[in-house]
């Protein structure tokens, strides 16, 4: 006969308690995505899998060996070159962040804690049926959850270095093949000539798409709203890229049918805002939600869950293995602007490149707490911009919803000096009860 | 002649302005209560009868201020940033060349830069804590055991001002506890509190916009100590608005009179 | 590099090379008794033919022994590697996705080898010849058969050039100076048979999926020096008494080619570095070249240009991998347009390798002949259908 402790029951109560809570937020925020209006016609896949991760809590259910990675340093074609699956495990949780209060310092990133939270709680099937966790180390805080996480499970850390020149570049390729050779040794599969082209091909279908997708995104007036898309680029963590590709292909396809029957998202003219800094994972959607129910639009995402990751192509330059470990090398470190390359003014021209291509009027630079990186770099781009005249707020925020009134208080504010910049606002009918 | 009100429903007070032919009228103040549409109409009404206007010739009605959504007696809404920035144009001095204002509200302040035209450039505004508002010297005003309107005068007395150095409302009351058990006086006390709290607002500004002068308005700008402590820490003039409580209030009724 | 270093490794180099060009006829790869220039078409295809071509079989021969030593060299380094020598030994069936033949890249192939045939048989083909014309090209003037004069012999002879009549010095020149505001380094990518013969050893590479060397700055750094030198020697060498000529790659190929039995003193050896070189680095006598060198240093004034459109980049390196000639500043400038380097040889790799719409392109006096599109480059990642 089994009995049960008080403990033990305490503890079923507790993870009740955590799955039901985690369950609701990602639901509230699942259905806030959904009611939101102008949605193309295929996002339905994409809502689907994250219904199914956080709201069902189910594995990715691949019969092949799933691998967590963290960062868009570590290339996904070598995981499937390998023949496993990836799964991106950077958090946006609430729930989880409560539980990881408790694990990390106070001044932990939210993202980290999350993490922490969610692989403490023991819960949560993706993070669960991981074989390895390959954590690049881009910040203080990634270093020390890779630590944390070693405790419970296989991981595996990537150094990243501090600029890109090519020692540093050839010193990365030697990591990658330290990640093929454990990967290797997980699945039991060989890493290849053939199967690493293979692999190119997987995630090349779906750069493809992707990059029909930010053609089709671009421009004024908008097909999509930033919302939706960045749902899209969510749900890539979870989905395989072949999948996620099909998917996408569904959504360019109606968005193209949009285009040619001149529809749009509404007929009014939003301000277009651009949103960038720390990442922004889902269920923590809150900040985009808001600029678009306050009557923005987020034309475009400049945050490493969004194109940063998927963007750029590995261009094969030497058609040899090494060659090919060189392409992701080159992918992976050159063209990312993230704030953990010491000299980052590359990330200023991207935001240019995107102000410019997407028509923007405003920047909302998201920075969560405790995210040092961002945040360093706020300054520079804030007297950047300055200079072109676009207005820049910055936002910080935490996982959890008692701020948001607040953010609403800036968001809104920050939408109307857009708007009076924009044009003086039509007169509204007065209606008189005093 | 047309009338125009402008209501500023803050955290703590609602304030009301009306304005005819391009000038303050009147204006008023009310505790925000619970019923905050409530509140409004009284005070709107109380306006009127004061200045013996009939309501039907109130032109148009615009809200303002963190209740504005409630406040169903309005036209239309407007955020407080807007509204300060045209409240700016009747309550500046003559010699202000539009800039900066420094808002220095019950439980934020902003800081907002306009262009020549008045025109809302950009602007910052404090994170989710009281430090350097209206809450703050209220609570250490509590401590010393004075009242908020004789906080700057007294800070003006000050020989030596002491080092307050904390930025949350919390542990700044601590330290200012254990600056008065040190024997500390009062008004040395309360200058580097001021002196605190513009450091405080003087590091949101953002360093790009020089361009123009500055201008305080909200509640804290009548306290002449914070005044002298941010042209101090500026080095520079620092203008104050007239009726700096109300130019919410104002630039939402001024936007009422074009709407209207 | 420090260039203290850099002017070391030059004089180093310098001597060295110095020495051997000096002494070069000392030490003759293949002789031949008598020089007999017979200039018939029937000639390449008679088996004296084959005769002549013995030194340059050998050429081969032993350069391919070089690559298969140097290859199974590596393979045995690599086995000590605790993580490469899992890789080392792999089948390398398959292919990588790399991109289609583009338009551009054909006609340069085409115009490369077509040219070669210029240079080495247009004079037998057609009879005919534009011997005072001077192109600066490292196609052997010893071939007397090629369609047109190449300036590298009187440059490399200076003296001898200034016994001319001046009318043929002016000639030269004027020639020489036309072509190179006209074509600049796009000799060295389009017409050069030096650069064919180095794209071919290249493309065997890439057939054969052996790793080449890789991009490196250090690289780059070390071989520029010894181009100082190789331009030293390749214009002093005439005044203290040497010849160039017995040092020089090239004449190891156009007139054997052609039928000419030609001493070769150090150019067969030299023949043998580039060829196993340039198996590895792509291109790697071009970044040693002194012509090239020479008519790089106008590339201000040249027609051809490659330009950057700096809005668009996304500095994804992309273009400096490709690139055989190392230039770093193609993906790290970010304000100027035009982005030509003194050693760009216009090949067209790096626009051929950008992944941004336009963010590269070639142009000859601003008219675009070859932009960047990232249509090119993910076409290529296309899955097969299932």
């Amino acid at each position: 006969m089994i009995t049960i402790t008080r403990e033990q029951e305490r503890k079923a109560r507790q993870d009740k308690r955590f799955i039901n809570k985690q369950t609701q937020t990602a639901a509230k925020y699942l259905r806030r995505i959904d009611e939101l209006s102008g949605a193309p016609d295929g996002m339905k896949p994409f809502l689907d899998t994250l219904n199914r991760i956080y709201v069902e809590m189910q594995g990715l259910n691949a019969t092949q060996k799933t691998i967590g990675t963290y960062c868009v340093m570590a290339p996904q074609e070598l995981i499937y070159a390998a023949g496993a699956v990836p799964v991106k495990l950077c958090s946006g949780n609430y729930t989880a962040f409560f539980v990881g209060e408790d694990i990390a310092p106070r001044d932990a990133c939210p993202l980290v804690k999350a993490v922490a939270g969610f692989k403490n709680t023991g819960l949560m099937p993706v993070y669960e049926d991981c074989s390895l966790m390959i954590v690049p180390v881009t910040c203080d805080c990634k270093k020390k959850i890779a630590g944390m996480l070693s405790e419970q499970c296989e991981v595996m850390t990537m150094h990243i270095p501090t600029s890109k020149g090519d020692d540093e570049i050839d010193e990365f390729v030697s990591q990658l093949y330290d990640m093929a050779a454990r990967l290797e040794d997980i699945t039991g599969n060989q890493v290849t000539y053939d199967s690493l082209a293979e692999a190119f091909r997987i995630t090349g279908r779906a750069q493809y798409e992707l990059s029909e997708f930010i053609r089709l995104k671009k421009g004024n007036p908008y097909l999509i709203r930033g919302t939706h898309a960045m749902t899209i680029m969510n749900a890539a963590a979870y989905m395989h890229a072949e999948d996620w590709a099909a998917a996408l292909h569904e959504v360019n396809r109606s968005l193209k049918e949009r285009a040619g029957n001149g529809q749009r998202v509404t007929n009014k003219k939003l301000p277009r805002i651009l949103l960038t800094g720390s990442p922004i994972v889902f269920p923590n959607m809150k900040i985009p939600l808001l600029i678009e129910e306050m009557g923005g639009i987020v034309a475009g995402d400049e945050t490493c869950m969004g194109e940063r990751g998927l963007y750029d192509p590995p261009v094969i330059t030497d058609d040899s293995f090494d060659g090919m470990m060189r392409a992701l090398a080159n992918r992976s470190l050159r063209p990312c602007p993230c704030p953990t390359f010491a000299d980052n003014s590359q990330r200023i021209y991207r935001l240019k490149q995107l102000i410019k291509d997407n028509d923007i009027q405003g920047v909302i630079y998201h920075v969560l707490r405790g995210c040092l990186v961002y945040d360093f770099e706020y300054k520079r781009i804030e007297e950047e911009l300055g200079q072109l005249g676009i207005p820049v707020i910055r936002l910080e925020s935490d996982y959890n919803e008692e701020d948001v009134e607040q953010l609403r208080i800036r968001i809104e504010a920050f939408i109307e000096l857009i708007k009076l910049k924009q044009e003086p606002e039509k007169h509204k009918t007065g209606r008189r009860y005093l | 002649m047309k009338y125009y009100i402008g209501l500023d429903g803050g955290s703590t007070y609602l304030k009301a302005a009306l304005i005819g032919g391009g000038k303050v009228i009147d204006t008023m103040v009310r505790n925000t209560g619970i019923d905050n549409d409530g509140t409004a109409r009284k005070l709107a009404r109380e306006l009127c009868e004061n200045n013996g206007i009939s309501p039907a010739d109130i032109g148009y009605i615009m809200a303002t201020g963190y209740s504005r959504k409630v406040l169903e007696v309005a036209d239309d809404d407007i955020s407080e940033i807007t509204a300060h920035a045209y409240g700016v144009r009747l309550t500046a001095p003559r010699d202000y060349r539009p800039g900066m204002i420094i808002d220095i509200g019950g439980q934020d302040s902003k800081i907002i830069y306009l262009d020549g035209n008045y025109a809302v450039k950009n602007f910052s505004m404090n994170d989710k804590c009281a430090a350097g508002t209206g809450k703050f010297m209220e609570v250490i005003a509590g401590i010393l055991e004075t009242t908020i309107d004789n906080v700057g005068p007294l800070s003006l007395e000050a020989k030596n001002p002491c080092d307050i150095n904390s930025t949350c409302v919390v542990f700044a009351q601590s330290e200012v506890i254990s600056l008065v058990a040190r024997k500390y006086d009062r008004c040395d006390i309360l200058a580097g509190m001021h002196i605190s709290m513009a450091r405080r607002i003087v590091k949101m500004m953002k360093k790009s916009e020089k361009d123009g002068d500055i201008l305080m308005t909200g509640g804290g700008s009548l306290n002449v100590g914070l005044h002298k402590a941010f042209e101090e820490e500026l080095m520079r003039d620092v203008y104050v608005a007239s009726y700096p409580q109300f130019n919410g209030a104002i630039g939402a009724a001024l936007i009422a009179s074009e709407r209207g | 590099m420090k260039i203290k270093k850099k002017i070391i490794i030059a004089a180093l180099s310098c001597a060295v090379l110095g020495t051997i060009a000096y002494f070069a006829y000392v030490f003759p790869f293949y002789e031949f008794e008598q020089n007999d220039y017979d200039t018939s078409l029937d000639k390449i295809l008679s088996l004296d033919y084959l005769k002549t071509l013995a030194p340059l079989f050998i050429i081969i021969g032993l350069s391919a022994i070089g690559i298969v030593t140097t290859l199974c060299l590596r393979k045995q380094m690599l086995k000590k590697d605790k993580t490469y020598s899992r890789f080392a030994g792999r089948e390398k069936s398959g292919n990588a996705p790399m991109q289609k033949p583009v338009p551009f890249m054909v006609i340069r192939w085409i115009m490369m080898i077509g040219f070669g045939f210029m240079m080495i048989w247009g004079g037998l083909i057609f009879g005919l010849k534009m011997s005072s014309v001077s192109i600066p090209i490292l196609s052997c003037p010893w071939n007397t058969e090629q369609m047109t004069e190449s300036s590298c012999y009187y440059l490399s002879h200076l003296n001898e050039l200034f016994e001319l009549p001046i009318k043929s010095i002016l000639l030269f020149f004027g020639s020489t100076l036309l072509f190179i505001v006209l074509l600049g380094r796009t000799i060295c990518g389009f017409l050069c048979p030096m650069g064919l013969i180095q794209d071919i050893m290249d493309k065997i590479r890439q057939k054969t999926k052996n790793e080449g060397i890789s991009a490196n700055e250090k690289l780059y750094s070390t071989l520029t020096p010894i181009k100082w030198a190789m331009l030293l020697i390749f214009i002093g060498l005439c005044f203290v008494g040497g010849n160039f000529c017995n040092f020089c790659p090239a004449v190891a190929v156009s007139p054997i080619l052609a039928g000419m039995s030609t001493s070769l003193y150090v150019s067969g050896f030299l023949m043998i570095f580039v060829l196993i070189g340039s198996f590895f680095k792509r291109r790697l006598f071009c970044n040693i070249c002194p012509l090239g060198y020479i008519i790089g240093l106008f590339h201000k004034i040249s027609l051809f240009r490659i330009k950057k459109d700096c809005t668009a980049c996304t500095e994804c390196g992309a273009c400096y991998e490709a690139c055989p000639m190392g230039i770093k500043q193609i993906y790290t400038e970010r304000g100027k347009t035009n982005v030509t380097d003194a050693n760009c040889i216009m090949c067209g790799e790096c626009v051929k390798c950008c992944p941004e719409d336009n963010a590269l392109s070639l142009t000859c006096a601003g008219l675009k002949l070859y932009t960047s599109s990232r249509k090119d480059i993910i076409s290529r990642y296309t899955p097969k259908k299932k």
